[in-house]
C-alpha cells in the first residue's frame, strides 16, 4: 500500500482522478452547485500525498497549496449571497484574490528587491495571473449553450493543467509538475461526470476557481525554479484559443476534443521554450 | 622584584581567560555531503561558499561556531542536477538562500570536541551534533596568522528538514563532513 501511495503517477493522476470522480458524482446528486469543489478536493488529496499537509514553515509551495484550497472555497461561499452573484465584483473576485495570492507567494523574493527591481520581478507573474484569470472569467461568463460553455472551461483547464505540468517537469520542478498534473486529472474526472449527465447545474465560477493552482504554479515556477518567462506568455493564450471562431463539431465529446486540440496550439511553443531552457536531461 | 612579577601576572590573568575569536576562511572551509543514489552508489556534493565565525576558550571549556552556507553554491559535478537541487524539489535556493548552523554548546574532548547546535535548512531548524576529531591550531607559514582548523562530521535525515522529494529512491540519510579553517581576528 505504501508503495502505491509513494508512486508519483498515483499521487499526481490516479488519486485525484478517482477522488474527484466519486465526489463529483455525490455532489451532483445532493449539491450540484458545489460540484466544482470536487476538483479542489482532488487537488488537496494529491497535495497531501505529494507534499504533505504540514503548513510549518509556510514555504512558497505550501502557500500555493493553501491558496488553491482556500480561494475556491471563498468564492463558493460568497456565491451563496444573491447580491454578490449579481455584482460585477463577484465575477472578477477570483482574479483579484488570485493576484493577491501571487504577491503573497512571491513575497520572500520581492522583499529582497529594492526600488524598481520589485516591479521588474513581479510584473511578468502578476500580468500572467491577471490575463489568464480574466480569460477564464470570460470563458465562464460567455453567453453560450450550456454544453459549449462547459466544454470551453473544461478544455482550457485540462489543457492548462497538462501544459503547466509538462513545462514544469521539463524545466522547473517535478513537485510543481505533479501538482499541476493533479489538477488536470481532477478536471478529467469532472469532464467524465459532466458528459454523463446534465450540465445545467454546474457552476462556471467554481470551475474557474479550480484553475487557480495551475495559474499560481506556472507563475511561481518562473521565480522559484528556472521556467522561462516567455512560457507564461504562451500559456496565457490557452483560453483565447478555446474561443476562437474555429470549426468545431456540435456533439459534446468531439467538440471537447477539438477544443482541447485548438487550445493546445499555444502550448507547443511553450514546450519548445521549456525544452530549450532545460538542456540535456539525465538521471 | 617579586612584587613586580606578582603584579605582571595579575595584569595578564584577564587575558588568559578571554576566548579567542576567529573568522572562517571561505577558501578553506567546505561543507561536504554524501547520500545514497537509488541504492547504486554514493553521491558526493559540496557547498562552495561559506562564511562565519568561531570562538574558542579551552581554559573555560567554552566556544561557539556560527556558519552560514550559500545554498546556491551547491556542486555535485553536474549542472543539471545542481539546478534541480536548487529548485523547490530540494533546497528551494531562491526562497531559502542560506543554510545556517549556530552552536549551542561546545564540549572539548582531548584534542577534539563535540559541537551541539541548531542547523536550519529551508526554514526548518533541528538540533544536530558535530563530531570534531581534532582541533589543530598554529601559525600559517605564509600569512603568519594564527589559524585553527578541524574536520567535523554529522549525520542527519533530509526528511526532518522537509526535503522529501524522491524518497526512498534517493536516500534519506545524509552524511555531513565539514572541513573548516579560520584565522584569528
Amino acid at each position: 500500500m505504501q508503495t502505491l501511495l509513494d508512486n508519483p503517477a498515483f499521487q499526481a493522476a490516479g488519486a485525484p482522478f478517482v477522488s474527484t470522480l466519486l465526489l463529483a458524482l455525490v455532489l451532483r446528486r445532493f449539491w450540484p452547485a458545489g460540484m466544482g469543489l470536487a476538483i479542489t478536493a482532488g487537488f488537496l488529496l494529491a497535495a497531501a500525498l505529494i507534499a504533505g499537509l504540514n503548513l510549518q514553515p509556510l514555504t512558497s509551495t505550501r502557500k500555493i497549496i493553501l491558496s488553491s484550497v482556500v480561494l475556491p472555497l471563498l468564492v463558493l461561499v460568497m456565491g451563496f449571497f444573491p447580491r454578490m452573484r449579481g455584482a460585477d465584483l463577484w465575477r472578477w473576485l477570483p482574479t483579484v484574490l488570485l493576484t493577491a495570492a501571487a504577491m503573497w507567494i512571491l513575497w520572500p523574493v520581492l522583499q529582497r528587491q529594492e526600488g524598481g527591481a520589485v516591479i521588474l520581478a513581479a510584473t511578468p507573474v502578476l500580468l500572467y495571473t491577471v490575463v489568464l484569470s480574466a480569460g477564464f472569467v470570460a470563458l465562464a461568463s460567455r453567453q453560450a449553450p450550456v454544453d459549449q460553455a462547459f466544454n470551453s472551461v473544461a478544455a482550457a483547464l485540462l489543457t492548462l493543467g497538462l501544459a503547466s505540468g509538462a513545462v514544469s517537469l521539463i524545466a522547473a520542478s517535478a513537485l510543481y509538475s505533479q501538482l499541476a498534473f493533479a489538477v488536470a486529472a481532477s478536471c478529467g474526472a469532472m469532464i467524465v461526470v459532466g458528459m454523463l449527465g446534465s450540465k445545467g447545474h454546474w457552476d462556471a465560477c467554481a470551475l474557474h476557481a479550480a484553475s487557480m493552482p495551475v495559474i499560481l504554479l506556472a507563475g511561481a515556477a518562473t521565480v522559484y525554479a528556472q521556467l522561462p518567462e516567455l512560457v507564461l506568455l504562451c500559456l496565457a493564450l490557452v483560453p483565447l484559443f478555446v474561443v476562437l471562431p474555429l470549426p468545431r463539431p456540435s456533439r459534446p465529446w468531439p467538440q471537447l476534443i477539438v477544443m482541447c486540440l485548438w487550445s493546445a496550439v499555444p502550448v507547443l511553443p511553450a514546450l519548445w521554450l521549456a525544452w530549450r531552457a532545460a538542456g540535456p536531461v539525465s538521471f | 622584584m617579586k612584587k613586580s612579577i606578582f603584579f605582571s601576572v595579575l595584569l595578564l590573568l584577564p587575558l588568559t581567560g578571554m576566548a579567542a575569536s576567529y573568522t572562517i576562511d571561505p577558501q578553506h572551509t567546505y561543507p561536504n555531503f554524501t547520500i545514497s543514489h537509488l541504492g547504486f552508489s554514493t553521491l558526493h556534493g559540496r557547498f562552495g561558499k561559506t562564511r562565519g565565525t568561531l570562538t574558542m576558550d579551552r581554559a573555560k571549556g567554552t566556544g561557539s561556531v556560527d556558519i552560514v552556507i550559500d545554498v546556491a553554491s551547491v556542486d555535485t559535478g553536474f549542472k543539471k542536477r545542481d539546478d534541480h537541487l536548487r529548485s523547490p524539489d530540494f533546497f528551494n535556493a531562491v526562497e531559502f538562500p542560506e543554510i545556517t548552523f549556530k552552536s549551542t554548546k561546545v564540549t572539548y574532548r582531548g584534542k577534539g570536541a563535540t559541537v551541539q547546535g541548531d542547523l536550519t535548512i529551508k526554514g526548518v531548524t533541528r538540533p544536530i551534533s558535530l563530531d570534531v576529531k581534532s582541533i589543530n591550531c598554529g601559525v600559517h607559514p605564509f600569512s603568519k596568522k594564527q589559524v585553527c582548523g578541524f574536520d567535523a562530521t554529522a549525520r542527519l535525515k533530509r526528511s526532518d528538514f522537509g526535503i522529501k522529494y524522491a524518497l526512498p529512491a534517493v536516500g534519506d540519510e545524509v552524511n555531513l563532513e565539514l572541513e573548516v579553517e579560520a584565522s584569528k581576528n
